[in-house]
């Protein structure tokens, strides 16, 4: 395969990236920040060369393979997230080249891990730039770029594959580009109806914005550095529910305009949110006490907010009981539906390996039984049964070698990096979270992380956000073999 | 009354076989000349070779004077546009086989009278056969105060050399009577000095709360199965399964084709699909044969239904089933090892006849193995029986009377019990006592 036909993709998604910081130099123009419009402006020119020259320099590609959509979109999002740390870097919000990509990745992969210790002394640019980020890392840029521009050509529904979560893409109507315009509909739809009922309660336009931006993506990064806590009540619901609206299907919500039925059918819904009223059952008793309301609010914010790995806190969960402690790591695991904005595994997923081990155990009483794995009563074809298996398995394995190679950075650190950080801290990333317990928890952030920790995370939010493949066939020796 | 009978496959030659004994016009339209040939030498009915759902093929077998169509070929296609030909020209009554279920309700919706599956029949009387222990047959009658049973007779069993006069003595007040007794594929209808033997298939009449009476002295059970397993994965055995298993009967299905299996395993959750051999020996006693209520043979095989019944009944099975896709081994073969048999022709023949009989009889269904028909008749106001005992009415040997409903009630005649005018009278006939049967009601 050729390399060149990767950098041309790249390259279209690198200029795409730079066009969409113009939309922060405008937020920055309306603020008056002069300096700051300029700086941006030039970050954006500076992108949009790079990809143009990389777009132009190298040829098309006519049609893409699996593998060579697979290998483009890791080295897209990869290069995305290199330069879309530029306008902190030239605003000079953030200094540091390692915390300023680490800022990026946690915004793209809607990870909502944050080296900055109170938003709101950022540039009103930076801030939206912030939130933007992860707007567009929710539903994915090149989905995004299928709906606007034809700007990849054939092989742009290769790529959205590569790039869209779950294992089995929903197509709404027969042309993906056509697909992918809807998905955006809705998620623009979405996005301004919770801006517009946040900005009726107490907070300002601006915030409003930026935090409808951030919970339809599932990201959690917030203007405020005490996150929603520093909202009202109302808000706060509010952001629940818009939570649990990222954390599902968008094809389902789609189909479901038409038909609200379609949503009660959903079997992976319905799982989705029993498991959410039963973690927020149990986070209600573990934390009795004191006002009852606010006691159950926060129960549900927080499982709702670490499930749909959006990772924004009102109540500081460092400060529970360890088995709570122990229960929000792992949700960490558990993820939204297949086809939402949510990261790590997803309930599909989970259902389908919890089915699948189901089977394995019949196959004992019958041993030539034959069983079909189901989610619902739909059953579930047996390759990809055994590709969710394979992708079972290669999370838990990036979950282990990132604990075990951030245990041994995080003993350079000072402060030393505690084993529950460690843990926390790499699934939180992984699984796209945000906050993790400890030196991580709620109310702190990642500055206390080495530099080359720091790096480390932010590639597993990548391998995370990508869900493995797209950088794992990377380091694959038969892609590159022509 | 003329009827055309289009496809003579398994369904349509039984039929035209069946009406053409009863002596009505039959013309069969069959596309195969070699089938057309079989049946053309066999039975007494016009038979014309072309393709059924061509209206000029249609013409030419005379449609215009028929009363009923019965489009019955493998193809849904062509029964709808036999049907579709027959509405045009205004048939009063048309009967199509239909195997899509997707298409039964719009087939209905285009005029015609019944639209049957054998399959789906086949496997309601399985699920009948399976919710009685070891009987070959249950039929109700009179709104349901009425059964007529089917049973062979055991080796071991008491009744054994007896004659039904002797077998009346023994039991005080009866209120059952055996009505026909088929051995060695004939079917003669029950009198007092009728003597059993082993290997003997009885059908007897009784009234629907007193069953325990004839069921002791058959030595049968009435404990419906909680375990069952199906031999074969075809479309019948499929259907079955389904009906099982939403009864939430405990069902097994052993199949040997690897991709069957799965697609029934997908279509069916609630059904154990089990791929190997469904006669072998050592995966049916994995699967628990020994404890099963019931075994079910139904594979497209005949040779294999036989065999697998053989099997399951030498490891201890309950209750086994066969399907004979062959209706004179469905008839040969009952006793022994099988309890009973079943075929999808014979019961989707049956539920035609039911449909074509409407009227003064009420209801018919065929035995399978016998070429005798359960009816049920209503006695009209110029019956020529009013009045008259059973003795008095000196019915032939061929036709039996062995139940009567009365205003709400029901109990088995004995030879001085009077007709009443409004009677439905529940016969036992040999093809010839049809007509006899007939001219009863008037």
């Amino acid at each position: 395969m050729s390399w060149r036909h990767l950098l041309h993709v790249v390259g279209a998604v690198v200029a795409a990236v730079g066009v969409s910081m113009l939309s922060a130099a405008l937020v920055s123009v309306v603020y008056r920040e002069w300096s700051d419009v300029a700086m941006i402006t030039l970050a954006a020119a500076a992108t949009v060369a790079i990809g143009l020259a990389m777009w132009r320099g190298f040829d098309r590609p006519g049609e893409l393979t699996t593998r060579e959509g697979f290998a483009a979109v890791g080295l897209a999002w990869t290069a995305m997230c290199l330069v879309g740390a530029l306008p902190y870097l030239f605003t000079g919000s953030i200094t540091n080249i390692t915390n300023a990509v680490f800022e990026t990745s946690a915004g793209f992969t809607t990870t909502g891990a944050s080296v900055v210790p109170d938003p709101a002394l950022l540039p009103h640019g930076i801030q939206f730039w912030r939130s933007l980020t992860q707007w567009i890392g929710g539903m994915g840029i090149i989905v995004l770029s299928v709906a606007i521009l034809p700007l990849l050509g054939m092989g742009a529904v290769q790529l959205a594959r590569a790039e869209s979560p779950g294992p089995t893409p929903d197509r709404l109507t027969p042309r993906f580009s056509e697909t992918a315009k809807r998905l955006w509909l809705i998620y623009v739809a979405f996005t301004a109806i919770e801006a517009a009922l946040l900005w009726i309660g107490d907070m300002t336009l601006f915030e409003a914005l930026n935090h409808s931006l951030t919970t339809l993506s599932t990201g959690g990064y917030s203007t405020n550095a005490g996150s929603m806590g520093a909202f009202s009540a109302y808000s706060q619901w509010i952001v629940i529910v818009f939570m649990v609206i990222a954390g599902a299907s968008f094809s389902l919500h789609y189909r479901a305009v038409r038909n609200p039925r379609l949503y009660w059918k959903s079997a992976e819904l319905r799982l989705y949110l029993a498991i959410m009223v039963i973690a927020a059952t149990l986070i209600v008793i573990g934390t009795w006490g004191g006002g009852v309301l606010d006691v159950i609010r926060d129960a549900v914010f927080t499982t709702t907010s670490i499930i749909t790995t959006t990772g924004y806190g009102t109540a500081d969960f460092g400060l529970w009981a360890p088995a709570l402690e122990i229960m929000i790591v792992g949700m960490m695991f558990i993820g939204g539906m297949a086809g939402s904005t949510s990261g790590s595994v997803k309930v599909y997923r989970l259902d389908v390996l919890y089915e699948a081990s189901r089977s394995d155990v019949r196959r004992l009483i019958h041993p030539r039984g034959v069983f079909v794995t189901r989610v619902g009563k739909k059953a579930v074809p047996d390759t990809i049964v055994e590709a969710i298996q394979t992708f079972f398995l290669l999370y838990m394995f990036a979950f282990m070698t990132g604990t075990f190679l951030l245990a041994i950075i995080g003993s350079t650190g000072d402060p030393q990096l505690d084993m529950i950080t460690t843990v926390s801290a790499v699934a939180s990333s992984l699984g796209n979270v945000g906050p993790g317990l400890g030196l991580v928890g709620p109310t702190e952030n990642y500055l206390v992380v080495p530099a080359l920790g720091k790096w480390l995370l932010a590639a597993l939010m990548i391998v995370g956000r990508l869900e493995i493949l797209p950088i794992l066939i990377l380091f694959n020796p038969e892609l590159w073999r022509r | 009354m003329r009827i055309i009978i289009v496809g003579a496959g398994a369904v349509g030659s039984y039929l035209a076989e069946r009406f053409s004994l009863e002596g009505q016009d039959v013309v069969v339209i069959e596309s195969d000349p070699e089938q057309a040939a079989r049946v053309m030498a066999e039975l007494d009915c016009m038979v014309i070779t072309g393709n059924g759902a061509s209206a000029s093929t249609l013409e030419q077998a005379g449609l215009g004077e028929a009363d009923l169509l019965v489009a019955v070929s493998s193809s849904d296609a062509v029964n709808v546009l036999a049907c579709n030909a027959a509405t045009k020209l205004g048939i009063p009554r048309k009967v199509a086989r239909v195997e899509d279920p997707e298409l039964k309700a719009e087939v209905e919706a285009l005029g015609v009278d019944l639209v049957i599956d054998p399959g789906e029949a086949a496997a309601r009387d399985l699920l009948v056969l399976v919710s009685t222990g070891r009987v070959s047959e249950l039929v109700e009658f009179g709104e349901g105060k009425l059964v007529l049973l089917g049973a062979y007779v055991d080796a071991g069993s008491s009744v054994v050399g007896t004659t039904l006069a002797e077998l009346r003595d023994e039991v005080e007040g009866w209120d059952w009577l055996v009505v026909a007794v088929v051995r060695h594929g004939k079917t003669m209808i029950a009198r007092g000095s009728t003597q059993l033997e082993m290997g003997d298939h009885v059908l007897l009449i009784t009234r629907a709360d007193r069953t325990k009476g004839p069921y002791e002295l058959l030595g049968l059970t009435d404990r419906p199965a909680e375990k069952v397993i199906i031999l074969g994965g075809t479309r019948l055995a499929r259907m079955t399964a389904e009906l099982l298993a939403e009864r939430r009967v405990a069902t097994t299905l052993i199949e040997s084709n690897p991709a069957r299996c799965r697609a029934i395993a997908e279509a069916l959750p609630d059904v154990v699909v089990v791929c190997g051999d469904p006669a072998d020996p050592k995966m049916l006693q994995s699967e628990g044969i020994g404890n099963a209520d019931a075994v079910l043979a139904l594979t497209g095989w005949d040779g294999n239904n036989l065999l697998g019944c053989h099997v399951a009944r030498a490891l201890g099975a309950g209750e086994v089933i066969a399907r004979f896709t062959n209706t004179e081994l469905a008839g040969l073969l009952g006793g022994g090892s099988i309890d009973a048999t079943v075929s999808s022709r014979l019961s989707a023949a049956n539920e035609i006849l039911r449909f074509v009989r409407r009227g003064k009889i009420h209801s018919a269904v065929t035995i399978p193995g016998s070429e005798a028909e359960a009816l049920e008749l209503e006695v009209g106001p110029r019956s020529p029986a009013i009045g008259k005992t059973l003795a008095d009415l000196k019915l032939p040997r061929t036709l039996i009377i062995g139940g009567i409903q009365r205003a709400g009630d029901a109990f088995v005649p004995h030879g001085n019990t009077e007709i009443r005018e409004g009677d439905h009278l529940i016969a036992v006939a040999l093809p010839a006592g049809i007509p006899v049967a007939e001219k009863l009601s008037g």
